[in-house]
């Protein structure tokens, strides 16, 4: 050892293994901690899981024809065109990844109150603390598997469904039990589809950060009934707000928390291009498929707020806070 | 060599009350040290303390880390058993495997898998299916295939039969312990364990009441056993506590010479149970 220090080249020979076994180590371990944490909450990969197979199966029993009611006038019975059929599979497409969406937000939101509270609960928290895993790592596996791993495999999994759906819409369509031209299929516009749910997934990650500090906060802060806090507060705050003083601004600011981005993401509503179109010429169903909103929301807006970026401060501070709070929780 | 562990004034208070009031003592390496003390003396803070799950002030290094700023190198080094059911229900046996494996650099599955196809444990079992001396095995056999250094264990065999105790002592004891190796054991069942001491601590309200190797403790403590018409004569050397046994009186000195001792009576060395009575009795008056 002392031999190399004396030569650079020696001494940086070493050093690169070494700092690659440590490198290796330390992503084996994130692996193990975020594998440990679907062991855990199940329901992370089932609920979703079991909600994909439940929408194929619908679509398994789909029949009918297209009824189209455009504005209070009904339409009727029309073939759709191809751009129809197309509109009507990217529609198909996002309302499979929103349906996904919802589960995945009662899922994740009950695994991060529940992620740091269960282990002071079954006192669990002795047997991982025994082992050389820091407090910063551990909050960080569960802050991937909230932020990342969860989000990317819902968004992959609603695109899989999809394409199972719409195969099974096509057969449908073949043997008559949907109309003919119902089915359209297009793989590039199904790929900026799938683009643009993906910056839904990115955006919806940063800008529900703090939602995620909070509830990992409540976690690793409640004694008992976890749950009851982290919905107790949301609920009971603003209402004292509205009793005290009358006022409603912590009740807007959860609202506003909770779905502003997607406002600047739409440009303030400003999205009457689809409605406009729908109900263009002899009001028929008229709407582009969804990839054309690709060059009429805000990207740039919406990753450029400066709530956006408070968000995530605010979510640093309080993820920050969590992990400072495992560290030296002292209650069992 | 250094000592593995070295405490200096270790204090922690709740509230107005002193969990550690000033503890000092030090393990040196290769030893099995029994920290025993009545419940509330402040064992379990002091584990706490030294495998960093809770704040103090003092001066305490832990295989020369302070476990306050550098937990994550020290648990490297160390392993420990806080208590029997600290496996989570949820977590099947193969899972168990996997996870140290996974997070441990030390950690040798083949030799857990050794230790558990020992047992009649399954790797498809959960821990919630398990009973809890089996839940201990699994804990013991996981544990025992990290190759640590310092071994802390607190009261780990509360709450199971005695076939089970057995065992848990017969593998730690047989299979693990070697002279690279320290461990520090809390029990209740002092008799049952008094014979794996290599060195004996006794804590009482936060201090520490006696530190010594068990080997020492002939030359130090001496219960004499005497008829009741010799017992004055006895006291009058000062015995720090006696205790009626039978009709006769026994009594415990602290540094008396034999000789001036077994003239009076039966002498012997006490066992660490008695002589733990005996130095309780005192300090709780």
């Amino acid at each position: 050892m002392s031999a190399n220090m004396t030569t650079p080249v020696g001494t940086a020979s070493l050093a690169a293994p070494a700092s690659d076994a440590a490198r290796s180590g330390l992503q084996q371990t994130l692996v193990t901690l975020v594998r440990r944490e679907f062991w855990e909450h199940r329901a992370l990969w089932i609920a979703p899981l079991a909600t994909a197979v439940l929408l194929v199966v619908f679509a398994l029993f789909a029949h009918g024809h297209t009824h189209i009611v455009v504005n209070g006038g009904d339409v009727g019975d029309q073939p759709f065109s191809a751009r129809q059929a197309l509109a009507f599979s990217t529609i198909a497409q996002a309302v499979v990844w929103i349906a996904l969406n919802v589960v995945m937000v009662f899922v994740l939101s009950f695994y991060l109150v529940d992620c740091l509270y269960a282990e002071r609960r079954d006192r669990s928290i002795y047997f991982w603390k025994s082992l050389p895993v820091s407090d910063g790592l551990t909050v960080a596996s569960k802050l991937l598997v909230a932020m990342v791993v969860v989000p990317l495999g819902v968004w992959a999994l609603a695109a899989v469904t999809h394409v199972a759906i719409s195969m099974v819409f096509a057969a449908h369509s073949a043997f008559g039990q949907l109309p003919q031209h119902l089915v359209a299929w297009n793989t590039l516009t199904w790929l900026r589809v799938e683009f643009l749910l993906l910056i839904g997934v990115i955006l919806g990650a940063l800008w529900y950060a703090p939602i995620t500090g909070f509830f990992l906060l409540v976690s690793v802060l409640a004694r008992r009934n976890a749950v009851m806090w982290a919905l107790g507060i949301p609920v009971l705050v603003p209402l004292l707000e509205r009793i005290v003083f009358g006022s409603h601004y912590i009740f807007t600011f959860i609202l506003y928390r909770s779905a502003g981005i997607w406002d600047i993401l739409a440009n303030h509503g400003d999205l009457k291009f689809i409605s406009d179109r729908a109900a263009e010429g002899n009001s028929h169903f008229n709407m582009p498929p969804l990839d054309a909103l690709l060059g009429e929301l805000h990207f740039r807006a919406a990753f450029l707020a400066p709530d956006l970026w408070l968000g995530l401060i605010a979510a640093a501070a309080m993820i920050y806070a969590a992990t400072r709070i495992r560290r030296y929780r002292d209650d069992t | 060599m250094t000592a593995v562990i070295e405490a200096r004034g270790l204090t922690k208070a709740f509230g107005a009350q002193r969990a550690l009031d000033g503890m000092s003592f030090a393990v040196q390496p290769g030893r099995i040290v029994g920290l025993i003390g009545p419940n509330g003396a402040g064992k379990t803070t002091a584990l706490k303390a030294i495998l960093g799950l809770t704040s103090f002030t003092g001066d305490l290094r832990v295989m020369g880390l302070d476990p306050r700023s550098q937990r994550d190198e020290l648990m490297r080094e160390v392993c420990f058993i806080a208590d029997v059911a600290v496996l989570p229900r949820w977590l099947k046996v193969s899972q168990a495997l996997e996870f140290v494996a996974g997070v441990h650099p030390r950690f040798d599955r083949s030799v857990a898998e050794g230790f558990l196809k020992k047992t009649d444990i399954h790797m498809s079992s959960r821990v919630g299916q398990l009973s809890k001396g089996m839940v201990t095995q699994l804990h013991l056999a996981l544990i025992l295939a990290i190759d640590a250094r310092l071994l802390v264990l607190d009261e780990p065999t509360l709450g199971l039969d005695l076939l089970y105790r057995r065992s848990f002592y017969d593998t730690l004891l047989n299979d693990y312990f070697d002279k690279q190796r320290t461990i520090l054991l809390t029990t209740h069942q002092v008799e049952e364990v008094e014979h794996l001491f290599t060195d004996i601590i006794f804590i009482n309200q936060g201090h520490v009441a006696l530190d010594s190797p068990v080997e020492d403790l002939g030359s130090r403590y001496q219960q004499l056993t005497v008829s009741s018409e010799q017992a004055g004569a006895a006291r009058a050397l000062k015995p720090f506590y006696e205790q009626q046994v039978f009709g006769r009186v026994a009594m415990f000195f602290e540094g008396r010479s034999p000789a001036e001792l077994s003239a009076l009576g039966e002498l012997r060395t006490p066992t660490i149970a008695d002589l733990f009575v005996a130095k309780m009795q005192r300090a709780t008056p």
